[in-house]
């Protein structure tokens, strides 16, 4: 299968500088055609600027790329494109209120000898590619309609469509649903098949030993090694990659169980949820499973009061709360991290220090007067505590990596000091090192006695943590699995949860 | 990694020029040089120098109102016809036609005008939020209800016989400088503490970046929006007074000669974003100094008006410009 055949693309000593920081200190790399190459490393290490130099979005301060041999000056991405390159981003690109086959040609709509728009060689030409890769969608479609995964695979479509000869994947599966993934994989597996090279870059390892040929690890900004796949496992690479033994990230320390914090009681919102009762303790993290869409971001959001639901109780310490909206939410001492933290948690275009602080001016102000000193000792002291890494607390939050980011959503939290917390996803574009740090933060929360409740679509991060895991499928809760529950025969039972998620009852 | 990558926030002599106000101090400076050298004779003395601070009180003060509301996401284009309402609403309030020695008291007239002002600016704010309209759209509505109202309501006559005691606002001076400029200074520091020490300040930076994370981090955007349309009509009411003042009678076309596009070239300048979330009232402060300047400074050196009005287009356009690049580093 090409293996050891020469490379498609090869990098040889890439050093980038920019103003101040050596993004890149020479890193040498190369894929295969038919290899699928895995690219790691934490926030910070250097992926993206890789990527962004091999797509001609950066100049490399020196060093050279090879193009089948060839060495190439990558001008622009447009140069990059009709050289053969081609990438796949998390944020899917597509122009969503127009169709497919429109997004395939956007911006180079073929024409007839007439004039117009040739929209029959259109939908023909897109259909081919659509139906040559085994996707299960119509040229014809609007994008809006089609779901998140979807979206993806005609992103890879296109790209393959423009004879792409190498693809870069970024965080392919971060927005698919599990039964997604597979589908995704076949379909990669079907480009590899094609003679393709395939840069791939993901932080859930377990992918890596799922689909991937060789894996190259980079560190700050240096390269550090590429094996083979089959010759190393998860807990070598992470080592590699962090220069710290973090297999046990998920080994937190449980507590005892304290006093009921939060009870839920048939909550219902048409449509959307139903009948859903809970109970959360102090001192416990509760974990939410679902596949995505099973409504566990509604509901939560429901109980903090950021939607309406249309019947059913919540409790607060015991004490039955008719919650209106957010604010009353914080008042009563529950906190929510949304899922999207660029557009639910974070204001970017504003300044690390102005985010940890804009949900609690009332415990820094006096008459209506914030005081500033408190409001940047608040800032400095959770970037110290959360080891988050931003050069300044005047740094605008756009500038941070996804982890850091999402440090910066804790802290707006934390400064509230909620006895619930509830955590939408937290680790969800994070890369290894900060989900360590995310997961040691919220043992000890626990250990403070707070209430943690998280939803994630993660079963070795819930399982991991959880103390209790219900699991929801199409707004109803299935089950609820008390940790000893979580293992069968020595590995995560998980099989029974994702039975549970897909709604098939006990 | 942290510790390299704070080398590029290095607050150097140059990054301290060329970002935040730096560039349009220099422009302003320029300014002033450019004028002084050619007519300094005219341009420097000290009635030029009264007149230049008149005419840039009023729309500097309804530049600050503005500014609020870029901030906020979104503009406020009813403010010529806030300034014409009130106006006409302190004229008839006070004016010896409608009544021997005025209805009211001025200072009870003026506070009339005001809460008028204010009362305009929360109907924007209600439309904006709980009706959904984009802000362009619903101010622009109330801006053609107001004028025609003030046509409607004051039978589109002029009041005359207003009381020295208002329209002295105009002329008199305390510690040297008008009081309209003076006006002016007080309520640009009393801008700049609210959005920078207040919580309300800082709500307006947050829902103009991103409303749905003020949402979910507790901040009422009903109250946020109100409060900054509010201000606007507050600070175009005040600016509308002064106008009055200064004109002698209610005039019911006042306000009508472009007072929002003024207002909001002078906060572009001053480096508001219209996209929401940034913007300085010191800045909005100096971009309205600039581009009365440019108008005051162009025609003593004999400079074509219409010429002037362009230039005064194209500064816009290259303070917007500069901005974007100086964002992007």
């Amino acid at each position: 299968m090409g293996i050891e055949s020469n490379p498609i693309i090869r990098l040889n000593n890439i050093v980038k500088e920019f103003p101040g920081v050596r993004a890149l200190k020479g890193v040498t790399f190369d894929v295969r055609p038919g290899e699928i190459h895995a690219l790691v490393g934490e926030n910070g290490a250097g992926k993206s600027t890789l990527i962004k130099c091999m797509m001609g979005v950066h100049e490399p301060t020196s060093g050279e790329i090879y193009l089948n041999g060839v060495q190439q000056r990558v001008k622009d991405p447009q140069q990059a494109r009709e050289l053969g390159l081609g990438a796949v981003y998390q944020d899917v690109n597509l122009a969503q209120s127009l169709t497919v086959g429109e997004n395939f040609f956007i911006g180079n709509l073929p024409k007839t000898k007439w004039g117009t728009v040739n929209w029959k060689y259109i939908y023909k030409e897109a259909q081919k590619t659509l139906d040559e890769l085994k996707i299960n969608v119509d040229a014809k479609d609007t994008v809006r309609h089609l779901t998140i995964g979807q979206q993806e695979m005609v992103c890879i479509a296109r790209t393959v469509h423009e004879k792409a000869k190498v693809i870069i994947f970024d965080e392919p599966t971060a927005l698919l649903a599990n039964e997604e993934v597979g589908i995704l994989f076949d379909l990669i597996h079907r480009i590899k098949d094609m003679g393709v090279g395939i840069i791939y870059i993901s932080h859930r390892l377990e992918e890596i030993f799922q689909i991937c040929d060789r894996v190259t690890v980079l560190k700050d900004g240096a390269y550090v090694e590429t094996l083979n796949v089959k010759d190393t496992n998860q807990d070598d690479l992470v080592k590699l990659m962090v220069g710290r033994d973090l297999t046990n990230m998920y080994d937190i320390e449980h507590f005892p169980k304290g006093e009921c914090a939060l009870k839920v009681e048939n909550l219902t919102s048409k449509g959307v949820f139903e009948n859903i009762s809970f109970e959360a303790y102090k001192g416990q993290i509760l974990g939410m499973f679902g596949l995505v869409g099973a409504g566990r971001t509604e509901i939560c959001k429901a109980i903090f009061g950021a939607d309406k639901f249309d019947s059913g109780k919540v409790f607060i310490n015991g004490k039955e709360e008719h919650i209106k909206n957010p604010r009353s939410a914080m008042k009563k001492g529950v906190a929510l991290l949304p899922e999207d933290r660029k557009k639910e948690g974070l204001c970017l275009g504003l300044s690390v220090d102005f985010n940890t602080n804009m949900a609690s001016y009332d415990l820094i102000s006096k008459c209506c007067w914030i005081n500033l000193k408190k409001e940047h000792e608040r800032t400095r002291h959770y970037i110290k505590e959360m080891e988050t890494k931003t050069p300044s607390i005047k740094q605008l939050c756009k500038n941070l990596s996804g982890g850091n980011q999402q440090k910066v959503v804790i802290g707006k939290w934390l400064c509230r000091d909620a006895d619930v917390m509830i955590f939408d996803e937290p680790t969800v574009g994070v890369d290894v090192g900060a989900k360590a740090e995310i997961y040691k933060l919220i043992e000890q929360l626990t250990r403070q006695g707070k209430c943690i409740i998280l939803i994630s679509s993660y079963l070795p991060e819930i399982m991991g943590l959880a103390d209790e895991m219900m699991v929801i499928s199409e707004g109803k809760l299935m089950g609820t699995l008390d940790r000893s529950e979580f293992m069968k025969d020595g590995k995560l039972d998980e099989e029974r949860a994702l039975r549970l998620a897909s709604g098939i009852s006990e | 990694m942290s510790e390299e990558k704070s080398k590029t926030t290095g607050k150097s002599l140059t990054s301290k020029l060329f970002s935040g106000v730096g560039p349009i101090l220099l422009i302003l400076i320029a300014l002033f040089v450019v004028f002084s050298v050619i007519r300094g004779d005219v341009f420097l003395s000290g009635d030029n120098i009264q007149d230049l601070l008149l005419s840039t009180a009023v729309n500097g003060i309804t530049a600050l109102g503005m500014t609020c509301c870029i901030i906020c996401g979104g503009v406020d284009l009813a403010a010529g016809s806030t300034i014409g309402m009130a106006a006409m609403v302190v004229s008839y309030f006070t004016s010896g036609q409608i009544a021997e020695g005025g209805l009211v008291p001025v200072f009870v007239a003026m506070l009339i005008a005001v809460v008028v002002g204010a009362l305009i600016g929360f109907i924007n704010g209600i439309l904006i939020n709980d009706g959904g309209l984009p802000p362009f759209i619903a101010t622009i509505g109330m801006q053609i209800i107001i004028r025609q109202s003030i046509n409607l309501i004051f039978e589109a006559r002029i009041i005359a016989q207003l009381p020295t005691e208002f329209t002295d606002i105009a002329l008199n001076t305390v510690f040297g400088i008008p009081v309209m400029a003076f006006v002016w200074f007080v309520l640009a520091i009393i801008t700049w503490l609210m959005i920078k020490f207040t919580p309300f300040g800082r709500n307006i930076f947050a829902v103009g970046s991103n409303a749905e994370t003020a949402r979910l981090s507790g901040i009422s955007l009903r109250a946020t929006r109100c409060g900054a349309w509010m201000y606007s009509g507050v600070m175009s009411a005040i600016a509308g007074i002064l106008l009055c003042a200064r004109l002698g009678n209610g005039i019911p076309s006042t306000g009508s000669e472009n007072y929002e596009f003024m207002a909001i070239a002078s906060s572009v300048v001053g480096g508001a974003s219209m996209s929401g979330g940034e913007g300085s009232v010191i800045g909005t402060f100096i971009g309205a100094i600039i581009l009365q300047t440019i108008r005051n400074g162009g025609i003593i050196i004999g400079m074509n008006a219409h010429l002037l009005e362009m230039i005064v287009g194209a500064i816009i356009i290259i303070a917007v410009l500069f901005d974007k690049n100086s964002g992007s580093n």
